[in-house]
């Protein structure tokens, strides 16, 4: 994903993170990228998903707004001093000491391919669901929030490759910003598949 | 709302055992919790009118035990209050984010959870 690109939302007018307001452009329509959803996404678009109101914690990482579900985060911290691993990915900072514990840290901005929000303070959040914990490095804090089923997008907008395959189950035009709610399973698998060089 | 009865959860004797005597000296009827995981089920047998819950803790920490009480439909009403010895302004807001009414960073002094439970 180009970093100097907006991200769109692939209806409606061409500027970024417009809300859908119908018809597209003709020049915009021509460029238009659809991605269509696997089967596990439409699995995934039979059930919660067509809930009215889905609560979330969302965060930014430069241009990129994510969601993951509200009760699925350990903890947000300062970031730690990362150990670097040799032979890994560009993207993965490396190993993190919070507490005792052995923390993988991501650098979510590298491995997206955006850039980070200039003057926000980053902070490390860890996911931990007991055998498994990851730590990505975000901008500023996460803040939960509320999408709709009315708000989700008819399909994704174009995607970088570590959130393709089935990481991305639904995209939300909220509050003026497209927001990707993950499958943090896939993402953790897709990163982890991607870590060694 | 009256607060009559408190749960405290925290791993640390010394710790759990101040929190005891703070609360009861001042009239509280106290029960108590040594892990995230005690604390749910005592949330739900004993039926607490406020919870103090330590945050680092082995196992289910404070914030994960605070965000499932605070989203039971059961225990939802149940107002929850952090003590750690976490103290950066990011645990503030994560614990926000969890549902917890308050937060309190260790060392505390007797007043900041009488007066914390005061005005729950």
């Amino acid at each position: 994903m180009d970093p100097k690109q907006p991200m769109t939302t692939g209806v409606g007018p061409s500027c970024a993170y417009a809300s859908p307001t119908g018809l597209a452009d003709p020049v915009s329509a021509l460029d238009r990228t659809f991605v269509l959803p696997d089967a596990e996404t439409e699995r995934e678009g039979s059930g919660e998903h067509d809930q009215q109101i889905l609560r979330r914690m969302g965060f930014r990482v430069g241009e990129l707004g994510l969601l993951f579900p509200w009760d699925a985060g350990r903890e947000v911290v300062v970031p730690p001093r990362v150990g670097r691993i040799p032979n890994t990915a560009p993207w993965f900072a490396g190993l993190a000491n919070v507490r005792g514990g052995l923390v993988p840290v991501v650098d979510t901005a590298a491995a997206f391919s955006v850039v980070r929000q200039a003057g926000v303070p980053g902070y490390l959040l860890i996911f931990d669901d007991g055998a498994d914990t990851l730590g990505l490095l975000i901008d500023g804090l996460p803040r939960v929030i509320d999408v709709q089923a009315s708000q989700r997008l008819a399909s994704l907008p174009l995607l970088p490759t570590l959130l393709e395959g089935g990481v991305v189950l639904a995209a939300y035009d909220h509050a003026d910003r497209v927001w990707l709610d993950l499958n943090l399973d896939a993402l953790s698998e897709a990163l982890g598949q991607g870590i060694p060089l | 709302m009256a607060i009559e009865k408190v749960l405290v959860v925290d791993d640390s004797a010394t710790d759990l055992q101040n929190l005891v005597g703070i609360c009861s000296s001042a009239g509280y009827a106290v029960i108590t919790a040594t892990s995230g995981t005690e604390a749910l089920d005592k949330v739900k047998s004993d039926t607490p009118d406020a919870v103090l819950l330590d945050v680092i803790m082995p196992g289910m920490n404070g914030f994960q035990a605070c965000r499932a009480i605070t989203s039971d439909p059961v225990t939802q009403h149940i107002p929850v209050v952090l003590v750690s010895s976490k103290g950066e302004k990011t645990d503030r807001v994560w614990g926000q984010e969890q549902g917890a009414k308050g937060y309190i960073s260790k060392p505390f002094t007797a007043e900041q959870i009488l007066d914390q439970l005061k005005i729950l």
